[in-house]
């Protein structure tokens, strides 16, 4: 026990003394990542915050029903504070995409209303721009569900015709009755929205995607810091050092203790200062607060001292650990919540230290947290018993 | 050269350093298959409450069940709160009774509550969706009733009108098979005609996950400088010229093998068609590859500390990485975003428009200019 305190004294001066290293490592990385939050919170606010874009419509069949199809599209407020279109023709709109001015380009092909009209599909083309992939493949699923709407609407439209037509009705009435039903069936769908009656589900502790991220961030800089940390100490203390402290009774396992006490010494006070605009502006409890954020701070810690520890070469640490967190940041669901994911990936993320860290920190607003802390507990355990099976293999080599 | 072909053999021989040099291979692959699934399978979960319970609710909720990206979770009222609370769906459709009655009178506003959250970011969406399925059977109902009536009024009332409403509904529904009347041909890219269409969904680029690796990876193979920045090159100083000749021959290797590691990507890339391949593109990776070894050279001759050199290499790969657009499109979000990594040395694979032969020169020149800073730095040590 008094190795351990005199090599956490150790540590705690070797940081002390490269002051400059110490501040980059942990202020970057707050700047880093506030930037990245910055970002996370535009696409959060998409509607205010992102300037709509622009998608380009070619029209080479202007009759009523295209306008109609035209009109799904401009006529929706919601979808109109995201993206505008566009009338122009095609060489233009060609243009206008090999100029990245806009994402997509829709393209109503001639004789689609009449094609259309007597039961034959004609796809109208969307040209998604590649160099906007996001914005094109929301263009993609808003035109399906405006073809799907068209669909709907003509066939009703059709079979009213048909009917019309097989029941023998005089023409002058049939086509009366066309004209009313083009009508009636754009406005039918065009109202659409009025199926739905909108309620928004609020309750006290309510998370909201910005606090989803906020403390996604904060796990995510604990992550960081802990990497980073073991970075500091890297030939701190050269191996002739080292070979002759095991020589006079120090062991490895009290100096993997100390830099995880030390760690913890550093990096537990510096996330709770953090914490602290986090816990007031969320109104949190400080409590629970304090003890997961102590246990990420271990959780992390104690899995890159064991990556340490299991690679021994430095330069594999760093390239292994960066794996990780970059594996952790996708897979585990900082960027995209885990309920987003497909099966195949929810169930990767199981494997995932970060995904049981994120559910965790956020159990602090549902109670729900016996599973991720046994499990981390678990984690933490392992990781400390593995560290120092590894660093006997090395120590008998 | 002899210390040119001395370090490429002692790299070549040295099996942890070829590691570092094939990683952005291994890491771009990895990564960029991960992510493209990712992205290509990311699903919308939502709840359904069917208080309804009749063929027509049944069948608008097989409808959207068999979307592919969307996971329906059938759901009693306590139990959907539940999950929209705990955020584990996005958003709550809840088909209330008599829905099938009013959807049949053509009274279908408000049959449906939808219930979202502070954290329902799919909902848009989704709704439409959900509303372009309902659309189809109110579209038949209507047209149906309208055939009845219609009937009717030409042959007055009628003792199947049951059966005829059915027929005409049957006769709707038939309108979407195989296909609907209106689909849409979806292509990713340049609108020609005859030219082959990559159709690609990830917004994460292969080659821009490979420039975030090989940055990081030049940044960790040019350690060798802080290393021996105080035990060898005050030795190599004593020669007319020897640090520059050092320096430029043992990053001259470094760069040989990396030429290697384009070769390679570049090869799966035209080969599994994950990238447009062309000419261009393999000189502006060399191009990279040569402002990324600039750049790491650069930053070495700053530090004295090996673990600060490493870190300070990859917040500043990260940082790149992320405003140049590595991960995903940066300036899709705003403007004045697109600006700003449109003067990051990504902006070479970007091909949206904004290179420009005055930036690959300025980026050359920028090479240049690290090197020089570089070797003026490292002159400076005693």
């Amino acid at each position: 026990m008094k190795n351990i305190g005199v090599f956490t004294s150790f540590y705690m001066k070797t940081l002390w003394k490269s002051k400059k290293a110490v501040l980059s490592i942990f202020f970057i990385p707050i700047i880093l990542l506030a930037g990245l939050g910055f970002v996370g919170t535009q696409i959060v606010q998409k509607d205010s915050r992102i300037d709509p874009f622009y998608v380009a419509m070619v029209n080479d069949d202007p009759t009523f029903e295209t306008k109609m199809v035209i009109r799904q599209l401009t006529d929706n407020e919601s979808l109109n504070k995201l993206m505008r279109t566009i009338q122009t023709n095609s060489e233009k709109a060609e243009e206008l995409l090999k100029n990245n001015k806009v994402a997509a380009i829709i393209h109503i092909p001639k004789g689609f209303s009449s094609d259309v009209a007597h039961g034959i599909n004609t796809p109208v083309k969307v040209v998604g721009n590649n160099q906007r992939p996001l914005q094109s493949q929301l263009v993609r699923y808003l035109m399906r569900s405006a073809a799907d709407l068209t669909s709907a609407a003509q066939s009703g439209i059709n079979t009213i015709d048909d009917y019309m037509k097989k029941m023998d009705f005089p023409e002058t009435e049939r086509k009366k009755e066309l004209r009313k039903n083009v009508v009636t069936y754009a406005f039918h769908v065009l109202g659409r929205g009025e199926i739905y009656q909108e309620k928004k589900l609020e309750v006290l502790f309510q998370r909201n995607l910005l606090q989803y991220y906020i403390l996604s961030f904060y796990a995510l800089l604990i992550m960081v810091w802990g990497y980073s940390g073991l970075l500091l100490f890297s030939s701190r203390m050269n191996p002739s050092v080292q070979l002759r402290l095991f020589s006079v009774g120090v062991s490895q396992n009290q100096i993997v203790f100390a830099k995880l006490f030390t760690l913890l010494l550093f990096i537990a006070p510096l996330s709770l200062i953090l914490g602290v605009p986090v816990i007031w502006w969320m109104e949190l409890e400080v409590i629970p607060f304090i003890l997961i954020t102590l246990v990420i701070v271990l959780t992390f810690v104690s899995f890159f001292l064991f990556l340490e520890a299991l690679l021994r070469s430095e330069r594999a640490y760093q390239l292994v650990g960066v794996t990780f967190i970059i594996l952790g940041i996708f897979a585990g669901g900082h960027l995209i919540p885990t309920i987003y994911f497909p099966e195949w990936l929810e169930k990767l993320s199981m494997y995932i230290l970060n995904s049981w860290v994120l559910s965790l920190i956020l159990s602090i607003f549902q109670g729900d947290w016996t599973e991720p802390i046994t499990v981390l507990l678990v984690l933490i355990f392992v990781f400390i018993v593995l560290t120092s099976l590894c660093l006997k293999r090395g120590r008998v080599i | 050269m002899g210390i040119f072909f001395q370090k490429l053999k002692q790299l070549i021989f040295h099996p942890s350093i070829l590691l570092f040099i094939f990683f952005p291979i291994a890491a771009t692959i990895f990564f960029g298959f991960l992510f493209e699934k990712q992205q290509e399978d990311l699903v919308v979960p939502i709840a359904i409450i069917d208080e309804d319970k009749t063929d027509v609710s049944k069948k608008i909720i097989a409808e959207i069940q068999k979307e592919r990206r969307i996971v329906v979770h059938h759901a009693s009222i306590e139990q959907a709160k539940r999950l929209l609370l705990r955020n584990e769906v996005d958003s709550v459709f809840y088909i209330k009774k008599q829905f099938k009655e009013r959807v049949s009178n053509e009274k279908w506003g408000e049959t449906i509550e939808l219930w979202t959250s502070p954290s329902s970011v799919a909902t848009g969406v989704v709704k439409e969706l959900v509303a372009s399925k309902i659309a189809r059977m109110t579209t038949a109902i209507k047209a149906s009733n309208r055939v009845v009536e219609l009937t009717e009024k030409k042959l007055g009332k009628l003792s199947n009108s049951k059966q005829l409403w059915e027929e005409s509904y049957e006769y709707n529904d038939q309108q979407w098979e195989p296909d609907p009347l209106m689909t849409i041909d979806f292509a990713q890219g340049e609108n020609n005609v005859g030219k082959k269409k990559v159709e690609k969904t990830a917004a994460t680029s292969y080659i821009g996950l490979w420039s975030f690796f090989t940055m990081l990876a030049c940044f960790y193979i040019s350690d060798w400088i802080v290393k021996e920045k105080n035990h060898i090159f005050p030795r190599v100083k004593t020669m007319s010229n020897g640090l520059v000749y050092y320096l430029l021959q043992r990053t001259g290797a470094i760069f040989f093998l990396h030429l290697f590691q384009i070769v390679i990507i570049y090869s799966l890339f035209a080969y599994y068609q994950l990238e447009q391949v062309s000419i261009s593109l393999f000189l502006l990776m060399i191009i990279y590859l040569i402002f990324c070894l600039s750049l790491s050279v650069g930053l070495a001759s700053l530090f004295s500390h090996l673990g600060s050199y490493y870190l300070t290499g990859l917040i500043l790969a990260f940082l790149i990485g992320i405003i140049g657009g590595s991960f995903f499109s940066i300036g899709e979000l705003a403007h004045w975003l697109k600006n700003v990594s449109s003067w990051m040395p990504q902006q070479l694979f970007r091909n949206d428009g904004l290179l420009s032969e005055f930036k690959v020169s300025l980026l050359m020149l920028a090479s240049l200019f690290l090197w020089v800073f570089a070797i003026w730095r490292l002159k400076r040590i005693r």
